[in-house]
């Protein structure tokens, strides 16, 4: 919301001297606000733990639980690239609504809507899920790729593949945390509503990674899903920057 | 008065064309069960058409917040999911009698489940949100941004699934004979109109039960 | 001036007040009273532009020669608010609440003046604790200096002084008086001491 200074209320009869330098500035999402809300979010994470904890439980566990039942076959490049992809997916949608539903639930919400320009909100959370994708899947992938013996030919590739992921995922599910937080049964109703929307991401990094697991002949050229993923990025980047506002304003 | 009337005379004639037309060839074999494809194509593009306008009406209700716009985009979303069914049925149908199986993960199957999975979602979300105009936000973001999506995975597919999985024909029905082609449009045309009608008739439905719920307010 | 015209409010079937019209001067404290679930609470939401009313409008009216009306979306930038369904962030310290709540704004918050303003709600030291490990009144006056950290022209307080011991209310009163010098204030009550702050009544 783009509000000049000038709209500013000057309280008629009041000397310039009374008036707190903030009355005559409007909140707009700057580098600073963003970060603000960033570092609010981390804070508050990192003293409970609770999204951080649940998502590198499962990101961790799973591969384990997975390496016990296939831990004697062989398995295929592909294969290998979806049940990753599989086990990123689902942490994420374990964790990542958390941060909008704590404010909905304990009410913080409303004071945060009042005081913080929707944007710096919506990009302070969405760098907050990335930096909680990054660092859960910095320990999980290693595990995965060590606890299901998976040839690692392109390194580079699984990183480049991860991040684009990572970012198309912390986008998506701000947007959408942002809209089941403020619906009853937030928890459920976000892993329905993300599945269908992230279901393209989640092909394309499933193929790119594929091939950085030493995939061959078609399934190896990763260009097409390493531009399908950029695109999808720019696209949800696109998409809740304009929308946000509806989601989140009254 | 007369549109209704127009429709269903419109649609029938579509079917009975179906049976007119001659055999199609695909590669060298003679499709059976053809008559589907003059449903089951048709049914498939106004379903597309029905999740392209419950978006736009999603962005005109986010504009101008007249209750109308959203009454049509659940419309349309309603009568699409109703078409979408439909052509996964009788495109399952149509597999299984030609290629042997129903069900085979091509790129245009998995399109159509997650437009499938998106319609829940957006029904799950309707009914899940109390307040009345949050309601009509956040149905009309999850409409758009679910179209958006849509239309990157139809690319995704196309490009990243292996051509040897499709065995959707993509052109049979349209590069054969000139009568195919204009009893395939021919029932284009009238699905879509059906679904102008239905979508026209729910919505007014919609709008009435609000007026309803209002009249009891006052 | 603040000015409240044919305001309604329904959620679903359940109406909550129907043509509410008012007009409160800058300068001016103003009560809002009305039983339990007459909507005092979604009042306030309404002025500070967080729950959209079913019908009508509210306006800041310039006084004066000064140009043009603000509407609800514009004025929620200019609100201050302490109510009991608005809490702070419970796992940042009563310093870091201030200081984001500073940020957010635009506006970068000494050391000095977090503890100047802390000191006037005899909060300076707490100031390191967790918001959770305050008491319900101490956290009722931590919700008081967020809501004036800005001087905002109109402040909102909803049940101000439901968990103030005296003390507590002796600053509630300071905060009121200094309201009055940089715009208006409206207090959700039905406390009668509360009462004895406010020049005018709206009845829901």
């Amino acid at each position: 919301m783009e509000i000049g200074s000038s709209a500013a209320i000057q309280p008629p009869g009041a000397r310039e001297s009374t008036l707190h330098p903030l009355t005559a500035l409007v909140p707009r999402a700057t580098w600073a606000t963003v970060q603000a809300v960033f570092w609010k979010d981390w804070r508050s994470e990192w003293r409970t733990r609770a999204a951080l904890n649940s998502i590198a439980l499962f990101s961790i566990a799973s591969p384990v639980a997975l390496s016990f039942s296939v831990a004697r076959q062989r398995l295929e490049p592909e294969t290998l690239a979806g049940l990753l992809w599989t086990v990123l997916l689902f942490a994420a949608l374990v964790g990542l609504a958390r941060s909008f539903v704590k404010e909905e639930e304990s009410g913080t919400a409303t004071l945060l809507r009042l005081s913080c320009p929707p944007d710096a909100v919506l990009w302070g959370k969405a760098l907050f899920n990335l930096v909680l994708l990054v660092g859960t899947q910095a320990a999980a992938v290693p595990i995965f790729v060590l606890l299901l013996n998976a040839q690692l030919s392109r390194a580079g590739l699984l990183l480049l593949v991860l991040l684009l992921g990572d970012v198309g995922l912390a986008v998506v599910s701000s947007l959408l945390g942002a809209i089941a937080s403020q619906a009853r049964a937030r928890g459920s109703l976000f892993a329905a509503i993300a599945v269908p929307l992230v279901l393209p991401l989640l092909v394309a990094a499933s193929t790119g990674t594929a091939a950085a697991f030493g995939a061959v002949g078609p399934q190896g050229d990763f260009w097409p899903a390493l531009q399908i993923m950029l695109g999808y990025d720019v696209a949800v980047v696109t998409a809740a920057w304009m929308l946000f506002d509806f989601v989140w304003s009254a | 008065m007369v549109f209704p009337f127009v429709v269903g005379i419109w649609v029938t004639a579509g079917i009975l064309i179906g049976f007119a037309v001659p055999p199609i060839h695909d590669g060298n074999l003679i499709l059976r069960t053809r008559q589907i494809a003059f449903f089951h194509v048709p049914m498939a593009i106004a379903m597309e058409v029905a999740f392209l306008m419950a978006a736009w009406y999603g962005i005109s209700w986010l504009r101008t917040r007249q209750p109308r716009y959203d009454a049509l985009s659940l419309a349309y979303a309603e009568v699409g999911t109703v078409f979408c069914v439909i052509a996964t049925i009788t495109g399952a149908i149509f597999a299984r009698t030609n290629w042997g199986a129903y069900w085979s993960w091509d790129p245009q199957q998995v399109g159509i489940v997650t437009t499938l999975l998106t319609y829940a979602a957006l029904f799950a979300l309707r009914g899940a949100v109390e307040d009345e105009d949050k309601k009509r936000n956040l149905w009309a973001v999850y409409a758009i941004i679910g179209l958006i999506v849509a239309i990157f995975s139809t690319m995704v597919y196309r490009r990243l699934l292996p051509d040897n999985a499709t065995l959707h024909p993509s052109n049979t029905v349209i590069t054969s004979d000139a009568l195919n082609k204009f009893a395939l449009w021919f029932n284009v045309i009238g699905y879509i109109m059906l679904l102008v009608w239905m979508a026209k008739l729910r919505s007014r439905f919609e709008m009435a039960s609000q007026r309803l719920r209002e009249v009891q307010w006052a | 001036m603040l000015c409240v015209r044919k305001l309604a409010k329904r959620y679903g079937a359940r109406v909550v007040f129907r043509d509410v019209n008012f007009e409160v001067e800058v300068g001016t404290v103003a009560a809002v009273l009305g039983s339990n679930g007459a909507g005092k609470s979604t009042l306030l939401k309404i002025v500070a532009g967080l729950t959209r009313p079913t019908s009508g409008r509210v306006q800041w009216l310039p006084t004066g020669d000064a140009q043009g009306a603000l509407d609800a979306e514009v004025l929620q930038w200019q609100c201050g608010l302490a109510a009991p369904d608005a809490p702070v962030y419970r796992e940042l310290t009563v310093g870091e609440n201030l200081e984001f709540f500073g940020r957010v704004r635009g506006v970068e918050l000494t050391p000095d003046a977090v503890l100047s303003h802390l000191e006037k709600f005899s909060l300076h030291t707490r100031r390191n604790d967790l918001a959770m490990d305050l008491s319900s009144g101490l956290r009722a006056r931590l919700q008081l200096a967020v809501a004036t950290l800005h001087r905002a022209p109109l402040l909102l307080l909803d049940e101000p002084s439901a968990n103030l011991d005296e003390a507590g209310r002796a600053i509630l009163q300071r905060v009121v008086e200094a309201q009055r010098e940089q715009g208006l204030a409206l207090i959700a009550t039905n406390d009668p001491r509360d009462l004895e702050l406010c020049d005018e009544r709206i009845e829901l």
